[in-house]
């Protein structure tokens, strides 16, 4: 456990260093020249603060040190466009996409368990190949598209768009909450479905072959409570741990369709960051979004650890 | 008991003279409510003496009051200065203020506001927008608070024409002093500030010491939805009250939805800026073949459906330019080879060009049809599609060899194009052409009194600038505007201002 | 179990002389017809369209014929400048296939090779190549693509870089795992004991033994660099017009969905079919490949 725990750290200092260096590639002149031109908004104290996180005009293992002293101590830079704290925005729109991604998840984990099942129930046959290819769509159709089209047909047939109103945060008001982050759960959700189904076909399929499954078989327990009790509830592992790792992946792969329902999510944040060539914005949110990512993959170790007696066993 | 009893009967007598009283004027007006404004694009910034993106001007025109105003009919209406004479043939002119104005943060509203605005925009230091409409003013006398004097340097008919312009909304005192312009937005309009979250919506409420007449909307929010079609879906979900829309696709998508769709043909221009500052584009010939090689009416069909009209410099009704007076009138592939040949460029040209997403929607695709156009006299076009704030970055900096501009039109040609081709005007960087003939022209332009002579002083100008093609200037389109059925007494601007929301109504 | 109960074929085991080559079996297999199939007319659509033979050229505009109907003149209709939409299709599904083919091509090559070296050498090596894929990893895909595209600016190429960098490190885990057990395989110890040098033992022994899973992963990374080509296209990342890119395509036509739906569908049905015709093929090719799915 201490030795994953190192090895989690250990990722998350190359992890800064890999998004020190790539926004460093960028000529120097194009982040000075961000700073102090159109940056009417700022108060020199806040200008400062930018200063300090850029560490402009330094050695670069110095700047690296500063860089990363500053993020340490809650300095993630700002904005130029608003003069907003990267660090208050973030505070905002993580959730917003951590809400998206889990309820994202969770969709794609039912449709995707159901799908398995499905195909598993009878490899090879028809039905196989219908929730293989339903699987097979579900990835291969592009989010944008997706997303695009739900967006149209539903607000021209329906009237109704609730992601046009501002973003409720769930206490602010649950059922609008709900209803904002319902679209863009489902065309998430698809693509998650995906591998989820794949893996729960296999583990399926692997599950049922192996002998206690064949002693129930024959001891003439119902097929219903072989499917559930026996099969599935060995198969949920590698089932779970595939499931962890998507949810790590929206996480910052949500960004498509946050841009088109207009969710005030991380990756919207990054995105508007690259358009409106707000270096400090990109640099920190992705930061953090591969911070969040290493956490939730050492989670769903230790979780697969834990639930997976053979590994226990170790 | 009884004193219930009384005030039921009161309050059934005042709703009865009320209803009656009503019933006399128009119909009721209904008030409170927020109004939702739809549209592509967040405000950039929050200095109006330094806003060129048009839905920064939309917003901060609700917050701050200029001197003058204009009416739908684009004649001048009072706003903070309820008179102005001119005297000395032209060369002064005296204001008298509204009295009873206060500020939002409840400061009082006095000439020292006026003369401290002036100062600001004249201030070089300010890169204010609206310097150049203004350079004539040499000296500005508060003999007490409710007048103001201008003494120009030389005689100006538009000089009051120019201060009805956003760029010169009229600031406190204190606030210039104290440098929170750009940070705490604090006027004398009919709704104040109330908070900006970036990339999602600005809120606007009432003011409640306006100096006009009650807006009947207790608010407005300007919310930014990416899509101008997600706007369609926002509108016909009821979410949004008002969409601005420029796509006129959008448009006819918002057809089918139960929404009233308002056309207005617009000042605002469609052009293909070059810039004559660059080794490339100082032969006169290169962009004359360029101006002859493209064609605007293929332009107008193919990326705005042919929502518009061709057009030449001047829009604005009273001064428009004849579209057919240039070098080709339609195109002239010979013409412009000809040109290419004199200039020896037969060989062709590389120009690198920017042009913008999100602030409107047929700037892409005007782009496009230009770049195939141009193929045909072997200039490429390197084409920099830039988010709307880099691209103004750029633009304001001149930056480019080319670049595809929708810019704002005037009601009179001296302020429209004033700023842009003197060799004094503040925008001068950008239009990157003026002369001396120019010059003096806009000068007499700006000191003729007699309505007749000044329309032919700005038509010589229009031909000048057509004959020396600056600018390849393409097309006005339409603004539209598209409304629920709740909103009422919405009164469009050929302009594209939305400063008649202060008489909108809900419901 | 049966005699062959290695996942890796032993080269100096003459194949039993009953089993049909791979492409036969793949071709046996319905996903691995269908896959072939779907791909085969993509990739014939592309290269058509770099040959040049397209019915007409996907850039030129003829706004005489704006927003036509699929006819006979124009198969799949027009767009708003009166470009057509099937040379367009075909042109962008060539420009998808470059990107794609650039991205994965450079991803397999560089992934495999330190894969191999990493699973061979052990060691820190080793250690320190399963540490940088952990960092590479933990970015989602398309935020890791977003931020190589915000260092290095729009356009084609610096998309397939992007691509490339993230699928590299899938590359070095999905080559390094059998090369760890194949280590240690009989003949292998014993070419090293009779003194083979490591590259030969890498390239004629170890290198033809895992070019099967390698060839698999081939197949699904082009899928979904298809997939995250179009969708940076979409965002307005890739290739500035009027060059066709099917996301670009897709972002461009939403205004027109209601007068053209074509234009929209067009491109979005090229980018599925690439996709799902990837990841068939890649499973078909994942059981044609692999012996133990023999039954």
């Amino acid at each position: 456990m201490a030795r994953r725990l190192a090895g989690a750290l250990l990722t998350l200092v190359g992890v800064s260093l890999l998004v020190f260096f790539v926004l460093r590639v960028i000529p120097g002149n194009q982040i000075t020249s961000s700073l102090g031109t159109e940056s009417g908004v700022l108060t020199p104290e806040q200008l400062a603060s930018l200063r300090s996180y850029y560490g402009l005009n330094q050695p670069l293992p110095l700047q690296y040190l500063d860089w990363l002293a500053s993020v340490c101590t809650g300095n993630l830079g700002l904005s130029l466009r608003s003069g907003q704290s990267v660090s208050a925005m973030t505070a905002a729109s993580l959730p917003v996409t951590l809400e998206l991604a889990l309820l994202a998840t969770a969709f794609g984990f039912v449709l995707g368990v159901a799908l398995g099942m499905l195909s598993a129930s009878k490899p090879n046959s028809a039905r196989d190949a219908l929730g293989q290819g339903i699987g097979l769509l579900a990835l291969a159709i592009p989010s944008f598209v997706f997303a695009s089209a739900l967006v149209s047909y539903i607000a021209a047939k329906f009237a109704y768009f609730p992601n046009a109103l501002p973003y409720a945060t769930p206490w602010e008001d649950p059922l609008l909450n709900i209803q904002q982050q319902m679209f863009p759960a489902l065309v998430l959700g698809f693509g998650v479905a995906a591998p989820v189904m794949r893996t729960t076909r296999s583990a399926i399929i692997e599950v049922s072959s192996l002998d206690f499954v064949r002693t129930a078989r024959g001891k003439g327990v119902s097929p219903r409570q072989v499917a559930f009790r026996h099969v599935l509830r060995n198969a949920m592992i590698p089932i779970v741990t595939a499931t962890g790792i998507q949810f790590g992946y929206l996480l910052g792969g949500a960004v498509i369709v946050e841009q088109i329902f207009a969710l005030p999510g991380i990756g919207r944040q990054v995105l508007n960051g690259i358009l409106q060539r707000e270096y400090a914005v990109v640099q920190s949110s992705v930061l953090i979004i591969a911070v969040a990512f290493v956490v939730v993959n050492l989670l769903v170790d230790v979780l697969y650890r834990r639930i997976d007696p053979r590994v226990r066993a170790e | 008991m009884i004193r219930s009893g009384i005030g039921l009967v009161l309050g059934l007598v005042m709703a009865v003279t009320a209803c009656g009283g009503n019933s006399s004027s128009n119909s009721t007006i209904k008030i409170g409510g927020t109004l939702v404004v739809g549209r592509t694009a967040d405000i950039d910034l929050l200095d109006p003496h330094k806003a060129t993106a048009f839905q920064t001007v939309q917003s901060l025109e609700q917050i701050y009051d200029t001197l003058v105003g204009f009416d739908k009919d684009l004649n001048l209406i009072p706003r903070l200065a309820t008179k102005w004479t001119y005297s000395d043939s032209n060369q002064t002119v005296t204001l008298n203020l509204r009295t009873g104005v206060t500020f939002q943060d409840g400061t009082a509203f006095s000439s020292a506001d006026v003369a401290a605005t002036l100062a600001r925009i004249l201030d070089p230091k300010t890169a204010a927008v609206a310097r150049s409409n203004l350079a004539l003013i040499s000296k500005v006398e508060t003999p007490d608070a409710n007048t103001v004097i201008l003494r120009l340097s030389s005689p100006n008919v538009a000089v009051v024409t120019a201060m009805a312009d956003d760029n010169t909304a009229i600031l406190s005192a204190k606030d210039i002093a104290a440098g929170t312009v750009d940070k705490t937005p604090n006027g004398t309009g009919p709704f104040k500030f109330s908070k900006w979250t970036p990339n999602q919506q600005l809120e606007l409420v009432r003011n409640p010491t306006y100096w006009g007449p009650k807006p009947p909307l207790d608010g407005i929010t300007f919310r930014v939805i990416p899509d101008e079609n997600s706007v369609v879906s926002a509108l016909e979900s009821g979410n949004v009250q008002l969409g601005v829309l420029s796509d006129p696709l959008a448009a006819k998508a918002a057809q089918s939805g139960g929404l009233t769709i308002d056309k207005t043909p617009q000042l605002n221009y469609h052009v293909f800026q070059l810039n004559a500052s660059r080794p490339v584009l100082k032969d006169v010939n290169v962009r004359l073949a360029i101006a002859c090689a493209i064609d605007r009416k293929q332009v107008l069909d193919t990326a705005a459906l042919s929502e518009g009209a061709v057009t030449g410099p001047i829009t604005s009704p009273a001064y428009l330019s004849d579209p057919n007076d240039r070098p080709c009138p339609s195109r002239d592939l010979t013409k412009a080879k000809a040109y290419m040949a004199t200039a020896g460029k037969t060989a062709g040209i590389t120009l690198d060009a920017i042009v913008e997403t999100g602030e409107y929607a047929t700037a892409v695709n005007e782009m496009q049809s230009v770049q195939a156009q141009l193929k045909d006299i072997n200039v490429t076009l390197n084409v920099e599609i830039l988010e709307s704030g880099a691209y103004v970055q750029r633009w304001l900096a001149a930056n480019f060899d080319a670049a595809i501009a929708l810019n704002g039109g005037r009601p009179d040609p001296e302020t429209m194009y004033g700023r842009y081709f003197t060799s004094t005007g503040s925008l001068n960087k950008v239009a990157a052409y003026s002369s001396p003939t120019l010059d003096a022209l806009f000068q007499q332009g700006r000191t003729e009194p007699d309505v007749t002579k000044r329309k032919a002083i700005y038509k010589q100008i229009s031909e000048a600038l057509e004959q020396n093609a600056p600018w390849v200037w393409m097309f006005t389109g339409y603004n539209y505007n598209v409304m629920t059925t709740k909103v009422h007494g919405f009164t469009p601007m050929s302009n594209g201002s939305l400063i008649f929301l202060r008489e909108t109504s809900l419901g | 179990m049966s005699e062959v109960g290695f996942a890796i074929r032993l080269p100096s085991v003459a194949a039993a002389p009953t089993r049909e080559p791979w492409w036969r079996r793949l071709l046996a297999s319905r996903s691995g017809a269908l896959g072939a199939a779907l791909t085969g007319v993509v990739l014939l659509a592309a290269l058509a369209a770099l040959a040049g033979l397209v019915p007409h050229d996907p850039i030129v505009q003829h706004p005489a014929d704006r927003l036509l109907n699929p006819s006979w003149t124009y198969l799949l209709g027009t767009d708003q400048f009166g470009r057509d939409t099937l040379a367009r299709c075909m042109a962008g599904a060539a420009a998808s296939l470059q990107v794609s083919l650039l991205a994965v091509g450079l991803a397999s090559v560089v992934g495999t090779t330190i894969g191999v070296i990493a699973g061979w050498y052990g060691g820190s090596i080793d250690i320190v190549a399963m540490r940088l894929t952990d960092i590479f990893f933990a970015f989602p895909a398309i935020l890791l693509a977003l931020t190589v595209i915000a260092a290095l600016g729009r356009g084609w190429f610096n998309v397939a870089i992007a691509v490339a960098i993230v699928y590299t490190p899938i590359f070095v885990r999905m080559a390094r795992a059998p090369v760890l057990s194949l280590r240690e395989a009989q003949y292998v110890l014993a070419g090293r004991l009779l003194g083979f040098s490591v590259p030969r033992l890498l390239l004629r022994h170890v290198l033809p033994n895992i070019s099967s899973i390698v060839i698999v992963q081939i197949t699904l990374a082009l899928s979904w660099a298809i997939l995250t080509e179009s969708s940076l296209s979409f965002l307005g990342l890739g290739q500035p017009p009027p060059a066709p890119s099917l996301g670009q395509m897709v972002s461009e036509a939403k205004s027109l969905a209601v007068v053209a739906p074509w234009t929209l569908f067009a491109p979005a049905l090229v980018i599925v079919i690439a996709v799902v015709g990837l990841n068939l093929l890649g499973d078909g090719l994942r059981d044609a490949l692999d012996p133990t799915q023999e039954r």
